[in-house]
């Protein structure tokens, strides 16, 4: 089931659209960078951006900072929403059920697919962004300055790029899940990816509210920007594991409900 | 007919959906009362597992917080002492400080407007006094400052630069590492003068710490400092938090503390500026920070501002013209003399920021008022090459602050 997930994934055109519009968003910036050279100021985001322009090995960290805030969870927000909602639209999940396949193995081979895409993404704008940072940027990969001052060789870069990717990629799973609990609550994939998106929304709000300090460690997107942290010197991993905990607490309970909403829902189209 | 669906185990032919249901039911209605009722059951029974699961998750970190701690009496006045005397203990850790004293973006002020702001993340490895390292973080960069043998490095990540400070600076405008736990408990207990009532605090856990806790309450009555709250290890008088608050407000202004906190001498390495060649490195010694960092004119400073002595040079024999700091402990304040076009600006800001306009006798000023530090910025008449600019800024009230305003104007203090 999983194979035939990842198959139907892989075949449909707008999987790869959305993964080009990825990795074309931090190609555009580059573009402008390069052109004029004009970097953020200090504490403007996106991180790495103005680092980019003396050396551009760095540039997929910056792509990765580009893309986190809206474009990537976006794009999650819509494949997970799609995954049982898009079936029920177009009146495949009735006959999807009848195999027979288990409806818990069908929502874990939803989820796998979705942990399919979103490394998939995330991947492809790391690997696109590194080439265009090169190509378009003076780069000396082996000599990258880390956030703390000192030199990365290009070893340590590429580990901490790895570990930035996987991280990332889990922080997307959050919104995942919870697309895709609410994709078996609607038969609407756009109601199901807009109601994760406003959830989104919302975290990201009450993360910048004072008011809201009770509440800001267990809001989805609190940790989203702690990759930062594994390109300090030495790395800090404080934020970075409270960060993997919290996704994995809101994949495990918003899964949780949709196996308790879609294993007894009565299926109508 | 359309077969049901194989929705729950030991329920597939009959739970699917209502077609196949109806349709599998039909011969009988007893039949689909039955069934819609096991899968009610069913659905109740997993929305049951999931609410409790939850409610678990949500209940662990008040459960966790409640966790009593070990509780800890100290004497106030031994515990003070016991903090006084930590300075040489080594510690490394992660600590963040919040505060609601929202200054005005003077030029004179430097980074010390976002330190005292919402939010700072620093982490820190002290080895020493003469060896330690800072860091400030933020979402886009980070701020070292390494204080070593050889003098002050400090390096900026968003501007790709090394600054090197030879020597010790006299007078320095506050930095992260002041605003630490250890470092500000320091500083405000040692500025308590023997009047002043010493109370302890209930103990508290911090960053697994069981720390005692003390109360300190000035009794200044210039002060704007309403009490300070400082915990700390019993066994080695490390500070661990503090807390600060007005004497308009019982609320605290400003908490700094550790959230995580190993009393262990950090790896050597860490404290040693091995800074990327592709920096850029300025250098500057520590004579001229004052001046090139805080944009300062050296000019003469009165003895004495509003019956407050001017405190010694914290470095002997440094000259500090243009920067003085008057009166002690929880009261003092700081004077610093701005040259024509920084000094126009902090005017500027001062009275763009809502600073309220005070008249004085032979200049004008703005004064700024952020919940424990009062600020005010004075300008004498005259020209462009005549008139002098002055912040004046620290705990004290408005009207300490207006007289020494006063008094600067009146002794006419010029350049050198």
């Amino acid at each position: 089931m999983i194979a035939v997930e990842l198959g139907k994934l892989a075949r449909r055109p707008r999987t790869w659209l959305s993964i080009g519009l990825l990795c074309a968003l931090p190609v555009l910036v580059a573009v402008f960078l390069a052109v004029t050279e004009l970097g953020p100021g200090p504490g403007e985001q996106p991180a790495f951006l103005s680092a980019v322009l003396s050396n551009g090995a760095l540039f997929p960290a910056a792509a990765l900072a580009i893309v986190l805030p809206i474009f990537l969870p976006v794009a999650v927000a819509v494949v997970a929403g799609d995954a049982v909602a898009g079936e029920a639209s177009g009146g495949t999940l009735r006959y999807l059920l009848l195999r027979p396949v288990a409806r818990t193995r069908l929502l874990a081979a939803k989820l796998l697919s979705l942990v399919a895409f979103v490394l998939a993404g995330v991947v492809a704008v790391a690997v696109t962004s590194f080439i265009v940072g090169v190509a378009l940027f003076p780069s000396e990969p082996a000599a990258v300055t880390s956030v703390s001052g000192v030199t990365l060789t290009a070893s340590e870069l590429a580990a901490r790029i790895a570990g930035a990717v996987f991280y990332v990629a889990v922080s997307m799973l959050g919104v995942g899940a919870i697309a895709l609990f609410l994709s078996t609550v609607t038969d609407s994939p756009l109601a199901a990816a807009l109601g994760a998106l406003a959830a989104l929304v919302t975290s990201q709000v009450l993360v910048t509210l004072d008011a809201a300090g009770a509440v800001r460690p267990y809001l989805p997107t609190r940790y989203w920007l702690a990759w930062i942290d594994l390109f300090r010197d030495p790395i800090l991993w404080r934020d970075i594991d409270r960060g993997l905990g919290l996704q994995a607490v809101y994949v495990a309970v918003f899964l949780a409900m949709a196996w308790a909403n879609f294993a007894t829902k009565d299926i109508k189209s | 007919m359309t077969p049901a669906g194989p929705g729950i185990d030991g329920y597939r032919v009959l739970t699917a959906g209502s077609a196949a249901l109806s349709d599998v039911a039909a011969p009988g209605r007893r039949h689909t009362v039955v069934a819609m009722g096991a899968v009610r059951r069913e659905a109740l029974r997993r929305w049951s597992l999931v609410g409790a699961g939850v409610a678990l998750l949500c209940l662990l970190p008040t459960a966790l917080a409640l966790l009593p701690s070990r509780i800890v009496d100290a004497d106030p006045a031994g515990l003070r002492a016991l903090i006084l005397a930590s300075a040489v203990r080594p510690y490394q850790g992660y600590a963040a400080s919040r505060g609601e004293i929202l200054l005005p973006e003077l030029p004179a002020l430097g980074e010390v407007t976002t330190l005292l702001g919402p939010a700072t993340r620093i982490r820190l490895w002290h080895a020493s006094p003469q060896s330690w390292r800072v860091a400030v973080l933020d979402q886009t960069g980070e701020r070292d400052t390494y204080r070593t043998a050889d003098g002050t490095f400090m390096w900026d990540f968003e501007r790709n630069l090394v600054t090197y400070v030879a020597g010790v600076q006299p007078l320095r405008l506050p930095g992260a590492s002041d605003l630490l736990p250890p470092d500000l408990a320091r500083r405000l207990l040692g500025g308590a003068g023997a009047a002043d009532s010493l109370i302890p605090l209930p103990s508290r856990r911090v960053a697994g710490v069981d720390a005692a806790g003390l109360r300190l309450t000035p009794t200044d009555p210039e002060t704007t400092i309403g009490r300070v709250d400082v915990w700390a290890d019993p066994a080695t008088g490390l500070p661990v938090q503090v807390e600060v608050a007005s004497r308009d407000s019982a609320a605290t202004i400003f908490v700094s503390r550790f959230l995580d906190l190993d009393q262990r001498t950090p790896d050597p390495g860490l404290l040693t500026p091995v800074l990327a060649d592709s920096a850029g490195f300025t250098v500057t010694t520590a004579q001229d920070v004052a001046t090139v960092i805080n944009g300062v004119v050296p000019v003469d400073l009165p003895a004495n501002l509003a019956g407050r002595p001017r405190t010694a040079n914290p470095v002997a024999g440094a000259d500090l013209g243009g920067v003085a700091a008057y009166g002690t402990g929880l009261s003092m304040f700081v004077v610093v003399a701005l040259p024509g076009r920084v000094g126009s600006q902090a005017l500027q800001a001062a009275r763009d920021k809502g600073g309220t306009a005070v008249t004085f006798v032979g200049g004008l000023g703005y004064e700024t008022r952020a919940s424990l530090i009062g600020g005010l910025v004075v300008r004498s008449d005259g020209d462009r090459r005549t008139r002098r600019t002055f912040v004046l800024a620290g705990p004290v009230s408005a009207d300490v602050l207006r007289r020494a305003g006063a008094e600067l104007l009146a002794a006419g203090a010029g350049a050198r």
